[in-house]
């Protein structure tokens, strides 16, 4: 997956986090939890939707 | 503000003992960063918190957000000071002494230009196709982070700066819709891509399976409470004693610094791998248990009665932990006296 892809898929998960706090069952979740969240679940950790980041960046882990 | 600013010292001085005892167990690389994190407030996560639950007005809102803000604003400085040098040569010290008298040079000046003329002059120009007080803003702000940059200094304090001199110059003011424009930018694209983009180079496995992990996780989630208790006695006099325990859980609740600091700590080398893994993830606690845990013990004060499966357990882990928190103040005003006295 090249950068534009992955910058889509996170562009998805951005619209997609703040609709999800509008249903009851995530209600009580602050947005920027569900972002991080949603965000491994893209990542390679996760489902491994994106693994290309910036040649700068350095994962936490 | 006397209360705040010596409440997050306070936090902050119990965040550096508390840190000097994991460094000297040999759980840390650099107890001084772990320190800056631990006293971190969410400001912008708390605000909407209190404003949904009717407590945006009161006097209990207000010594949060004043909490608040030191947690947010002291922390940041401290740790891009601590990011940018090792402060080995005396040319780099007077690099941060130049930074600092330009930043708050810059806000002095906006604070002298701020006027009724020019707030018209501002909101004028936003009508117009090329939005030019937009793009005045981003100017600033890159001639900011450029200046910090090229002084050796953290990007995030020029960018930071940057946003006191347009708030300066706008807040409150007719030209209040720029400010309006700059957050849909920031809040519409740049921070969900910063935090979905943390959340992806983040190895929660990695964070679960490790025994030292856990270990880690259940220091720092205690670590971000506990440095918040004994400094919320100072507002016994202006708060009553209910409140308090509920203040502390508030004034922990942190995650977007926490996420930004360790990041700059991986980056730079300053702070272990684990150890950003770990803080992020009780800071993720931090968000998800402690207000809500907060407006329990509140609602317990005030004798409301929980509803539901859920908010009865929060409310029984409400009760033990205000029955714990009893016995520790119990403790620490016992021994303090018995302390001085020998």
């Amino acid at each position: 997956m090249n950068e534009i892809h992955a910058l889509f898929v996170i562009g998805i998960v951005a619209v997609f986090a703040p609709l999800l706090t509008r249903l009851p069952a995530f209600a009580r979740m602050r947005a920027v939890v569900l972002e991080l969240l949603l965000g491994f679940l893209i990542g390679p950790s996760g489902l491994g939707w994106v693994t290309m980041l910036s040649p700068g960046s350095r994962p936490l882990a | 503000m006397g209360h705040n600013a010596i409440a997050w010292l306070a936090a902050f001085g119990l965040s550096v003992l508390f840190a000097s005892v994991l460094y000297a167990i040999g759980l840390l690389h650099a107890p001084l960063l772990i320190a800056l994190v631990l006293p971190t407030t969410a400001f912008g996560m708390l605000l909407p918190i209190l404003h949904e639950s009717g407590n945006l007005g009161t006097n209990f809102g207000r010594y949060v957000l004043g909490l608040a803000v030191a947690g947010e604003l002291g922390p940041l400085v401290l740790a891009a000071i601590v990011l940018a040098h090792q402060h080995h040569h005396l040319h780099e010290t007077i690099l941060t002494v130049v930074f600092f008298a330009v930043a708050i040079g810059a806000i002095l000046a906006a604070q002298r230009m701020r006027s009724r003329a020019l707030a018209g002059l501002i909101a004028g120009w936003m009508h117009d196709r090329s939005i030019l007080p937009v793009r005045i803003a981003l100017l600033i702000l890159l001639g900011l982070v450029s200046l910090a940059n090229e002084l050796g200094m953290e990007l995030v304090l020029g960018a930071y700066t940057a946003g006191m001199v347009i708030a300066m110059l706008v807040r409150d003011t007719r030209a209040e819709i720029l400010q309006n424009r700059l957050m849909s930018i920031g809040s519409g694209f740049f921070i969900p891509v910063f935090f979905i983009t943390s959340g992806v180079e983040f190895d929660l496995p990695g964070l679960l399976t490790s025994p030292g992990s856990i270990a880690r996780l259940i220091l720092f989630c205690a670590g971000f409470l506990l440095i918040r208790i004994v400094p919320v006695r100072l507002y016994k006099g202006v708060l009553p004693e209910n409140d308090l325990l509920p203040l502390a859980l508030l004034s922990s609740t942190t995650l977007p610094l926490v996420v930004a600091v360790t990041y700059l700590g991986v980056r730079t080398g300053d702070m272990l791998p684990e150890n950003a893994h770990a803080l992020v993830g009780a800071a993720v606690i931090t968000v998800a248990v402690f207000p809500a845990l907060a407006f329990v013990l509140r609602a317990k004060g005030e004798g409301a009665q929980p509803e539901g499966a859920v908010a009865i357990a929060i409310h029984r882990a409400a009760n033990l932990a205000s029955v714990q928190f009893s016995r520790f103040l119990g403790f620490v005003t016992q021994k303090i006296p018995e302390q001085r006295d020998r």
